[in-house]
């Protein structure tokens, strides 16, 4: 300690008592740098997501023959995958709002359940894949491949997150005052369910609405 | 076992003017270990910001000397210095270093030093983020750079359209070394911008609320927020346009339904924002040091601030002015025309600010404020020609002419390097300790304003009289041979005085003036340390009350209220810092800040061995390196008790969340 530390009562008066006591580190979680800077780093992941379907649509404006070339495509995968999607959504904020409760098995199971359901989509996204291997190459193909492509790797970033965190998770390192992880992770993930809506409704859905 | 974490919650310890030591304690913390782990592993942002500004002025060298090459070539008629192929790589090369190497990460390096420093804090709010978007802005630019060793530079010109920049008719590796090294730059410009956007957020020092930033604040925060949504554009049109010529996808393949001007189209909803974000700290930084040599705050700083990010707002809906000429439909041509010419205004204004400032002020004619003064008229002559070519009928006559060379000219050498090197000017006391000398100063200024406008003003009316700009060589039937010559002697002329300035940094460096704590007697925080600041910066957080901190005493304008400077909060128990609220900036959390780490120089190792592997088709090479890439974040990220990033011990998780169920 200082030899020289006094308490400042300016200090004190311009900012209250309550405000003397601070937290310390990552406390809490939404007002870590870490969740700002992930809630920018989806902002900036998110653009990318809007000019892939301005550049789908912008294509799709020039397009001379049919739009998709050999009609719209089929939902045997799309679809479940986007009910997939929303129902990890559902479990990751199980895992959230137990965390708040500080419930930490919850969290944990949660976490993992999320965590198969995303395995399960990109399994489902291989087979999805293979049955569009028949596409005609050229624009929409390549429209095709790319959006769901791009979206397959910000799902892949999503699992490892996931694993990471369950693992942080068992090794007791989360608590209600130390959750920052998991909502930056989830907040993540949230945009990587949000990102597979906007590829879905591009994608699957304006072909059937002309 | 001892705890390794941190408690909770603390009240922080205020101090009184501290002592010597408490400033050697906060120097063991803070300092960056000497040898070269200290090189590879600081993560000081002053250090940082340093390199930005050194590595930029190195760019700003080698496309300088690239553009002395063209301007040899371009003298007379019909010389042949170089091949038309040189020609191009040349001409793109310069385009590229100048727009993407230089302008950006030079106003990024200020921004590094001067951030913390203008917001009372010890650092950024990632330091080593902030180390990262360093790193691979050095090796992404050193990646482009590698093209011209094997004679292969990119040579599509810096908007790389297609078709020429397809496979099709660009089948060397030229235009991939561009597709891939703008990626990997991207990378840098979005890492540094959100670090800027939540430093803004996070680490001002108490009271610094958002009526009190620096305009050089408002400036970077404006651009980084912008490149969060642009820099989005230009990456993903340069990785579609990548699988296009390595995996023969058809997005802009005219033949296969891929439309070419989607390119244009992507690389101008980024390429537009680019430019202000390429300005508008340069702005900043006159806005925030011309008053100073004016003896008065500036006027108009709320306009000036709005009117920052209102040019941003506007710059997003203005990218088709690029394109006036390709057809686009007549409805978004008016639109887009009208919103090209409304952006004047906020530009206007901040001009009519920096006037008044001069007008009412009692200016000292430093070699800064020439610098500054000469950067209004700058600003104005190639304001007035982007009004021009914002009109559709006018720049269908004038674009792809030197009458657009000239105007981007204007702008960016202007708005750009006239800023950065008055700025340089007057943060060098502070950044050395020393000054820089006036005399070398005023002959500095003097020859790159003369050289200039002798080199830049004629291109106007070459292009007026149909001078197509990238054209390798003209036949002197043309009549544009005069011109041409007198460019080629201004621009030569100017580059004497770079190299002016760059004698006066190298002499003053050593038999320079002491500067002094505060040498111009300026108004903000960064002169309230001493010059070169210490690793801590402040040894007390201050407590900031207006505007200008250390012109409280005579301005009868910023009320009562006083800024404290020698006593405020402590904050040593390890690498500390305050986070305070969002808007009116009162204490909210103590910070735990990293310590200097190794863990971006190695990740930009591992990204630099992608990208190359990416270059040379060798997959698995880049597979490895794409995993070492994660395992690289995976170390960075894991949670460090001692930054309170988690529970400390094994058990005391589960122990709380038992608690809690109780």
């Amino acid at each position: 300690m200082s030899s020289t530390a006094t308490l400042d009562k300016t200090l004190r008066d311009r900012f209250g008592p309550d405000a003397r006591r601070l937290p310390v580190g990552t406390v809490g979680g939404y007002r870590s740098s870490g969740w700002f800077g992930m809630l920018f780093l989806i902002l900036t992941e998110a653009s990318i997501f809007g000019y892939l379907v301005f550049g789908y649509f912008y294509t799709a404006a020039f397009a001379t023959g049919a739009w998709p070339p050999q009609g719209p495509p089929r939902l045997a995968y799309a679809l479940p995958n986007l009910l997939l999607a929303l129902v990890s959504a559902a479990t990751m904020g199980w895992a959230e709002r137990s965390l708040h409760r500080g419930r930490l098995t919850p969290v944990a199971l949660g976490l993992a359940l999320t965590l198969v359901i995303g395995l399960a989509f990109a399994g489902l996204q291989l087979l999805d894949w293979r049955a569009q291997a028949g596409l005609v190459p050229g624009a929409y193909a390549s429209l095709y491949f790319t959006i769901t492509g791009i979206h397959f790797a910000h799902l892949l970033v999503g699992l490892c997150v996931l694993g990471a965190l369950l693992a942080w998770t068992l090794r007791g390192y989360i608590s209600p005052t130390r959750a920052a992880p998991v909502l930056i992770g989830a907040a993540y993930w949230y945009f990587v369910v949000a990102a597979e809506i906007a590829v879905f409704a591009t994608l699957s859905l304006s072909p059937y609405l002309g | 076992m001892a705890e390794a974490g941190t408690a909770d919650e603390r009240v922080p310890e205020t101090v009184v003017r501290p002592g010597p030591e408490v400033r050697e304690r906060l120097q063991r913390i803070w300092r960056t270990e000497p040898g070269l782990l200290g090189v590879v592993a600081t993560v000081d942002h002053k250090i940082i910001g340093i390199r930005y500004i050194v590595t930029a002025f190195a760019f700003l060298i080698a496309g300088g000397l690239e553009a002395l090459a063209i301007r040899l070539q371009l003298a007379g008629p019909d010389r042949s210095l170089m091949s038309p192929q040189a020609y191009n790589q040349l001409f793109t090369m310069h385009g590229v270093t100048m727009m993407f190497l230089y302008s950006f990460p030079v106003l990024s390096g200020f921004s590094n030093y001067l951030w913390p420093l203008l917001l009372g804090s010890r650092d950024m709010a990632f330091p080593r983020l902030n180390a990262l978007s360093y790193w691979i802005f050095l090796a992404s630019g050193l990646f482009l750079y590698t093209s011209f060793f094997i004679g292969q530079a990119p040579d599509d010109g810096w908007f790389n359209y297609v078709p020429y920049a397809s496979k099709t008719y660009n089948a060397g590796p030229n235009i991939d070394w561009y597709l891939l090294g703008l990626i990997f730059l991207g990378i840098s410009t979005t890492v540094g911008s959100i670090n800027f956007i939540v430093t803004l957020l996070r680490t001002r020092a108490p009271g610094m609320s958002i009526n009190r930033l620096p305009i050089l604040v408002w400036g970077t925060m404006t651009a980084s927020v912008a490149n969060i949504f642009a820099v989005p554009a230009v990456s993903l049109a340069c990785l579609l346009l990548w699988l296009d010529r390595q995996f023969g996808t058809s997005f802009f393949e005219a033949k296969d339904g891929g439309p070419p001007l989607l390119w244009q189209h992507l690389f101008w909803m980024f390429g537009h924002p680019w430019v202000y974000a390429l300005v508008l700290p340069a702005m900043g930084i006159v806005s925030d040091a011309l008053p100073t040599f004016c003896r008065r705050p500036l006027v108009g700083y709320t306009l000036v601030a709005l009117g920052t990010v209102a040019t941003m707002v506007f710059g997003f809906g203005v990218w088709v002015h690029h394109m006036f000429a390709t057809g686009v439909p007549d409805l978004a041509l008016s639109f887009l025309s009208a919103t090209s010419i409304v952006i004047a205004v906020p530009s206007a204004v901040a001009v009519f600010a920096w006037i008044a400032t001069i007008w009412t002020g009692r200016p000292v004619l430093t070699t800064a404020f020439l610098f500054f003064a000469g950067f209004v008229l700058l600003f104005v002559i190639g304001g007035v020609s982007g009004v021009m070519t914002g009109a559709v009928a006018v720049d269908w006559q004038l674009t792809d002419t030197y009458f657009v060379v000239a105007h981007i000219h204007y702008v960016l050498v202007g708005i750009n390097v006239f800023p950065v090197i008055g700025g340089i000017y007057y943060w060098f006391p502070k950044f050395t300790g020393r000054m820089l000398s006036e005399r070398l100063g005023a002959w500095n200024f003097w020859v790159m304003f003369v050289g200039f406008n002798l080199g830049f003003f004629p291109m106007h009316i070459t292009g007026l009289m149909g001078m197509p700009r990238r054209v390798y060589t003209y036949g002197a039937e043309m009549g544009w041979t005069n011109l041409n010559l007198l460019t080629t002697l201004g621009s030569f002329l100017f580059a004497a005085g770079v190299l002016l300035f760059l004698i006066n940094v190298v002499v003053s460096l050593r038999a320079g003036e002491p500067a002094g704590d505060n040498p111009w007697d300026a108004p903000t925080l960064e002169w309230a340390t001493t010059s070169p600041p210490p690793p801590y910066n402040f040894a007390v957080i201050p407590t900031v009350a207006s505007r200008h901190p250390l012109w409280e005493d005579r301005l009868d304008a910023e009320g009562t209220d006083r800024s404290q400077l020698d006593r405020g909060l402590l904050l040593d128990q390890g690498r500390e810092t305050i986070a305070t609220t969002m808007l009116d900036a009162e204490p909210d959390v103590i910070l735990k800040m990293p310590g200097d780490s190794q863990a971006p120089f190695w990740l930009t190792l591992a990204l630099s061995t992608l990208f190359v592997a990416m270059l040379l088709h060798a997959w698995w090479f880049a597979g490895a390196a794409l995993l070492g890439t994660g395992l690289a974040v995976l170390v960075w990220l894991w949670p460090e008790a001692e930054l309170g990033q988690r529970e400390a011990s094994l058990h005391s998780g589960a122990a709380q969340g038992a608690a809690a169920h109780v």
